[in-house]
């Protein structure tokens, strides 16, 4: 009988020994590295290779089986949401939710209903719970989301494919304009003045590009001034570029739209073989400061201002307003927006032809840099630029259009 | 075989038939559409002190139409080979026709297209004017209607007209064949580079060896108008000898190309 009891206290004790146990030790290894530290060597004492760990709570579209299936295998085209998303005047059929459960559940019935706490839950839930449904923000509407601290941690998988050349094409016109017609559809927002001097014609980039106005409704009254760094920049430093669906779907929605069909993502969304670079490319002018000056907070319209090799161009200025875009982006119908070296516009188009800002007699604004620099190579060129300024190399497109000789 | 009449009857018989068939084939290629030239200002120098071959060359060109007008945001190729100079390497008798896409289209759907003068119905002047064309064009009522059907709203239906749109080949299919017709061309004749005028006509091109190309738009622009095909040199990309020269390209007046076919 005493055995009997001491065995069955012992038992107890082992097993509180066990059930607490494990307790204290992921409690105590919680907030600290140390024990994972200590675990880690066991793993790679192992003489055969382990198993990769795969992280469930990390949604990837780059993974091989998620590659394999077809995009509306799991998304669907339109969300069943897509009229509460946005107010009812802007609304339209969209992809604006997560995929249903049942779209994972083919592949992931065991993820689903691994623990108390699936990981797999927290690709799409703030709280893994059954009774909770909050979920974070879908990536689509792309405004909403990129303002959302998701983004932040979510790079995107996806680059976007749109070839200029074939809606240039599209919506160009056959004969040029007559002047009855020329300003009527579709003219800036931005140059509706009091006495307008000139109304620019449709050339078809504005259907989607327009300067980008920090400052709604207050005139261009100032230019980017090197003497005073720390004052507001003015409007129109970058253009607008669409973020949504809303001006493609107009055009390729299933119904019997033109292809890539809204259903079709790939025909837009190229997949990235790696992550997506960051924002910020080392070698180019502007910053993350330069674009707070600027008023920017968007972070596509950063983005855009990140890449530039001029910072301080302004799209807005009213010179520059009413110059065709194809005059200076004169590479319109190989520009591939996957490759940024084919959105870069040559320095000839700041005046090459025209005088505008390269000229030997009178000498305009490059040349003038040009030989400050050359009598002091300390001169920094605040004229077009911000960080590149100080730069240590001239580039020879610079040298060659103001006639210098070339890699010397 | 054992009768020499017969074969020489033979052999005659097959060069006629042959002789036939060559002549058939090179019709068959059909005749080119007017054409247009152009004129260097002045003729184009290289300096002495020019960069090598290999480096980047330049071309900038000015174009106009028979009535000095400048030939705005059109489509142009830079390529290897005159699409003209020989014979059979573009085949205009393909080229396709506007008309032959509008089977089935109404009356009131063609006066309408005709005054847009477009390759699609996406022109982007023609949203502001759908709701008007959803009260006169059948075509366009039918796809307002099928768009108020399914997306309930008056609004949507106006905006995506498009999509509901019934008749495809007038949609879009003219512009898809005239983009490949166009594309089959450019590679045939060597395409180097497309690019596009701006509001004045000009166009600045560079990022190719300096050498000897011909430019054209391969396409005309309009019923009857000419396609172009000069000779132009690109230069080294310095500036001084890029800007220096100034293609001007001058058809001939319509009149007189329409004369000519």
């Amino acid at each position: 009988m005493r055995h009997r009891r001491l065995t069955l206290v012992l038992l107890l004790l082992a097993a509180a020994a066990a059930f607490v146990g494990p307790r204290l030790s992921s409690s105590a290894a919680a907030p600290s590295v140390e024990p994972q530290q200590r675990r880690r060597p066991r793993r790679t004492r192992r003489a055969t290779p382990a198993r990769q760990r795969v992280d469930y709570s990390d949604f990837k579209h780059t993974s091989a089986a998620h590659r394999k299936a077809s995009c509306d295998s799991c998304h669907k085209t339109p969300s069943d949401n897509w009229a509460q998303v946005r107010t009812s005047d802007t609304a339209f059929p969209d992809i604006t939710d997560y995929p249903e459960h049942a779209s994972c559940l083919n592949c992931h019935r065991q993820q689903f209903f691994q623990g108390a706490r699936p990981a797999i839950c927290t690709v799409c839930h703030t709280v893994v719970s059954p009774r909770a449904g909050g979920r974070y923000p879908f990536a689509n509407p792309a405004e909403a989301f990129a303002r959302s601290e998701r983004s932040k941690k979510r790079p995107g998988e996806f680059g976007l494919v749109f070839p200029h050349d074939l809606h240039q094409d599209v919506m160009a016109r056959m004969s040029t304009p007559t002047d009855d017609v020329r300003g009527v559809a579709f003219v800036r927002a931005s140059f509706v003045q009091e006495t307008p001097k000139k109304v620019k014609p449709n050339d078809s980039c504005t259907t989607c590009h327009e300067p980008f106005r920090q400052h709604p409704g207050v005139p261009d009254a100032h230019e980017y001034d090197p003497a005073r760094p720390t004052e507001t920049l003015p409007d129109g430093i970058v253009m607008t570029t669409p973020t949504g669906h809303a001006s493609c779907f107009n055009c390729h929605w299933q119904d019997g739209g033109e292809k890539p069909l809204a259903s079709d993502c790939a025909g837009c969304h190229n997949l990235l073989a790696g992550p997506k670079p960051a924002a910020r490319v080392q070698g180019k002018d502007a910053d993350e400061q330069f674009a707070a000056r600027a008023g920017l907070t968007d972070p596509f319209l950063v983005r855009k201002l990140l890449r530039r090799d001029s910072a301080t161009f302004s799209h807005g200025n009213e010179s520059h307003a009413n110059i065709d875009c194809a005059t200076c982006h004169t590479r319109i119908p190989a520009l591939n927006t996957l490759d940024e070296t084919t959105l870069r516009v040559p320095i000839l188009s700041c005046g090459g032809g025209s005088g505008c800002h390269i000229n030997a007699k009178p000498r305009k604004i490059l040349n003038e840099e040009m030989d400050r620099r050359k009598e002091d190579p300390a001169f920094r060129c605040t004229r077009c630029h911000f960080n590149l300024a100080g730069s240590a190399v001239v580039p020879d497109s610079h040298k060659s259009a103001v006639g210098f000789p070339v890699g010397k | 075989m054992r009768n020499p009449r017969l074969r020489r009857l033979t052999k005659a018989a097959m060069f006629s038939v042959f002789v036939l068939l060559c002549a058939y084939a090179a019709r068959a290629q059909g005749s080119p559409p007017p054409v247009a030239t152009c004129q260097p200002s002045p003729t184009p120098l290289v300096i002495k002190d020019a960069p090598a071959a290999s480096e980047a060359g330049g071309i900038r060109l000015f174009l106009f139409d028979a009535e000095k007008k400048p030939v705005a945001r059109k489509r142009f190729f830079l390529l290897r080979q005159s699409p003209l100079a020989t014979p059979g390497v573009i085949n205009w008798l393909t080229m396709p026709k506007r008309a032959d896409y509008l089977q089935g289209a109404s009356p009131q759907l063609r006066e309408w297209l005709a005054r847009h003068d477009c390759d699609s119905i996406y022109c982007p002047e023609f949203e502001s004017e759908f709701p008007e064309a959803v009260k006169t064009v059948p075509e366009f009522k039918r796809a307002y209607e099928d768009g108020l059907r399914k997306y309930r709203s008056e609004r949507l239906a106006l905006k995506w007209l498009a999509v509901n749109f019934p008749l495809k080949n007038v949609r879009s299919e003219y512009f898809k064949r005239k983009r490949a017709w166009i594309e089959e061309a450019a590679q045939k004749t060597g395409r180097v580079v497309s690019f596009m005028t701006d509001e004045k006509g000009r166009a600045i091109m560079t990022g190719f060896p300096p050498g000897d190309y011909y430019i054209s738009n391969l396409f005309p622009f309009e019923e009857g108008g000419p396609v172009w095909d000069c000779k132009v040199k690109a230069l080294p990309p310095n500036p001084r000898q890029m800007w220096a020269v100034t293609y001007v390209f001058t058809p001939a007046a319509r009149q007189t190309a329409q004369a000519e076919r």
